[in-house]
């Protein structure tokens, strides 16, 4: 895991120290050069990129709905934050809107997913301080979810169910309760994980005055999510800039001031709390309708049709191969997803596929704070520094 | 914010730079775009930061859109917001594609950092006075410009950059990049 590489020549007390990009703590394949004197940290620089598939090159070679499956593998902890993101900004560019009931729809499966989020994120920054038994808690209810998932789409996580114009399907028989029961014992599970960590000497010790972020630094260095708002930045992108019907919904949007490990825990362990309220509300006014907007060259024509009708089997033929052509203009539209602001930039050329494809991914720049954050820490601190920014590398490296 | 708001930006911006904002438009979703020219780019985002009425705070993200086809420019693109209300404004600085570089604004915006690092390793557009201008995402032995459109995107032409690729480990007989040799000079003494 981590091997001694170099004894500086300047002096005998720096050592440099490679950690990553194999290290189960540092989130999948960051690498991290340290440099550190005895265990404290002087030096901290991240080297990313592991990953990078050119995820933005590949959109310029791919078709305008074809794109949506792409983006699932960004962020594959929250699959459905990025094709909310993705499928927004294209339905402004093409002027077109979800009817409510598919609104509604979204506003349950982004709630579920950012609980889903959130879980992972609980689940791996507990483990790495060695708190495993709440590891096997999270991944439980994450189960759960992921069941939800796979009864709405047939897939447990890359479902792309959101697309433009509303969704690919309506829900299933009795998929409505099924969230529900979900969401009504949620937080008795949640207290249980809270008495397993607030409770616990050790977990506070290692995480209370560790990593502080102040308000400035995270305004300066853009950062945004939960890491953000528990450095006093109140930035939701669900308030500032509503989407889906967001302005609807009757929620608080968790704020602390103290900056450190622990309060970045508070605000996503709240955060949870407020998505299950959110996701009910939806459940509780579900309207009815249809989950598709009607427009002849956007939206795929319902499956039924294509029996009987034969404009909607060329329609169906033509949506599929060929795609749609998309007004010229360019975008950019941000969601909140569990992580932070997650935007897309999108320059159409007026043909079937994008010109170009900017994805503003959350972790990638609420990473590039710890060179800053990490210098006078021990390395075991920067363990949990690390699973607190709650990073993917999917979507840094893209 | 209402209309007015959001006029006073781009009037403010040609308050301050004068005829270096070259254009202004919208996108479709009637967010304001300006174009000025890279001389004034360091001065428009100090008073972003700085100046209490605008507080357009937030440097969501920098990055590059390739336009040598059609107008031989390259565009490097900035998009501020408040973190207070939901004003934006894109700022587009045109460069030439022969001699392309913009000013550093890592300086007045950290975040700037790696999206910069990034622009410059994917767009081939120089920032100068960035502090750290190393690659960020790609190895060190690239030096193509992979998110510009003469970059192939798929096909035999990516092929052929592969084999390449291919080519040149074989010949180093190991990945380089990674791991120097006069690093492993000393680590095997």
């Amino acid at each position: 895991m981590m091997n001694a590489s170099k004894i500086k020549g300047t002096s005998n007390r720096v050592m440099t120290l490679n950690m990553g990009p194999q290290h189960p703590a540092t989130h999948g394949v960051l690498r991290l050069e340290l440099e550190l004197d005895g265990e404290t940290i002087v030096k901290a620089t991240p080297i990313i990129g592991y990953l990078h598939t050119g995820v933005e090159k590949h959109s310029e070679a791919k078709t305008w709905y074809q794109n949506i499956v792409q983006y699932d593998r960004l962020d594959y902890l929250a699959p459905a934050m990025n094709n909310m993101s993705y499928v927004g900004a294209v339905e402004r560019l093409l002027g077109i809107e979800a009817p409510p009931r598919a609104q509604a729809i979204r506003v349950i499966l982004l709630e579920l997913t950012r609980i889903k989020s959130h879980l992972v994120w609980l689940a791996t920054q507990a483990m790495d301080l060695g708190a495993i038994s709440v590891f096997l808690y999270c991944f439980r209810e994450r189960e759960t979810i992921i069941k939800i998932y796979e009864a709405l789409s047939g897939a447990r996580m890359m479902q792309s169910w959101i697309c433009p114009g509303g969704l690919r399907g309506d829900i299933p028989d009795g998929w409505d309760e099924q969230v529900r029961s979900f969401l009504v014992e949620f937080p008795d599970r949640l207290r249980e994980y809270r008495a397993l960590l607030e409770r616990n000497p050790i977990f506070r010790a290692r995480t209370r005055r560790v990593g502080y972020i102040s308000n400035e630094e995270s305004v300066a260095y853009a950062l945004t999510g939960p890491t953000a708002r528990a450095s006093g930045v109140r930035y939701d992108l669900r308030d500032n800039r509503p989407y889906e019907g967001y302005e609807n919904y009757d929620f608080e949007i968790p704020v602390r001031t103290d900056g450190d490990v622990y309060a970045r825990y508070r605000v996503r362990i709240e955060e949870m709390i407020q998505s299950r309220l959110i996701a009910l509300q939806a459940l509780d006014k579900l309207p009815g309708g249809s989950v598709k907007a009607d427009h002849p060259l956007y939206v795929a024509p319902p499956r039924e049709d294509i029996h009987e009708n034969m404009e909607a089997l060329i329609r169906h033929f033509k949506f599929y191969t060929s795609g749609f052509k998309v007004p010229k203009g360019e975008v950019y539209f941000a969601t909140e997803s569990g992580k932070g602001e997650l935007g897309f930039y999108i320059i159409s050329d007026g043909g079937e596929k994008p010109y170009r494809v900017k994805v503003r991914a959350p972790s990638f720049t609420n990473l590039s704070i710890l060179p800053r954050i990490a210098p006078g820490h021990l390395i075991s601190d920067l363990v949990a520094i690390i699973g607190s920014l709650d990073i993917v590398l999917g979507e840094i490296d893209r | 914010m209402d209309d007015v708001e959001k006029k006073n930006i781009l009037d403010f911006i040609r308050n301050l730079i004068g005829s270096n904002l070259i254009n202004s438009a919208q996108d479709c979703e009637g967010v304001d775009v300006a174009i000025i020219d890279r001389n004034s780019l360091v001065d428009v985002a100090k008073s972003f930061r700085d100046n209490p009425d605008l507080r357009m705070r937030h440097l969501s993200f920098v990055t590059a859109i390739d336009r040598i086809d059609m107008e031989k420019l390259l565009y490097a693109v900035y998009e501020f917001s408040s973190l207070d209300d939901d004003r934006r404004i894109r700022i587009k600085v045109p460069v030439v594609a022969k001699d392309p570089w913009v000013p550093s604004i890592t300086s007045i915006f950290p975040s700037a950092n790696w999206h910069e690092r990034e622009m410059m390793e994917c767009f081939g557009i120089e920032v100068r006075g960035h502090p750290d201008p190393r690659k960020l995402l790609l190895p060190d032995w690239v030096t193509e410009k992979p998110l510009r459109k003469s970059f192939p995107s798929g096909g035999d032409e990516l092929w052929a950059f592969h084999e390449k690729t291919i080519e040149m480990f074989n010949e180093k007989g190991d990945y380089a990049g990674s791991i120097d040799d006069d690093w492993l000079e000393r680590f095997n003494e």
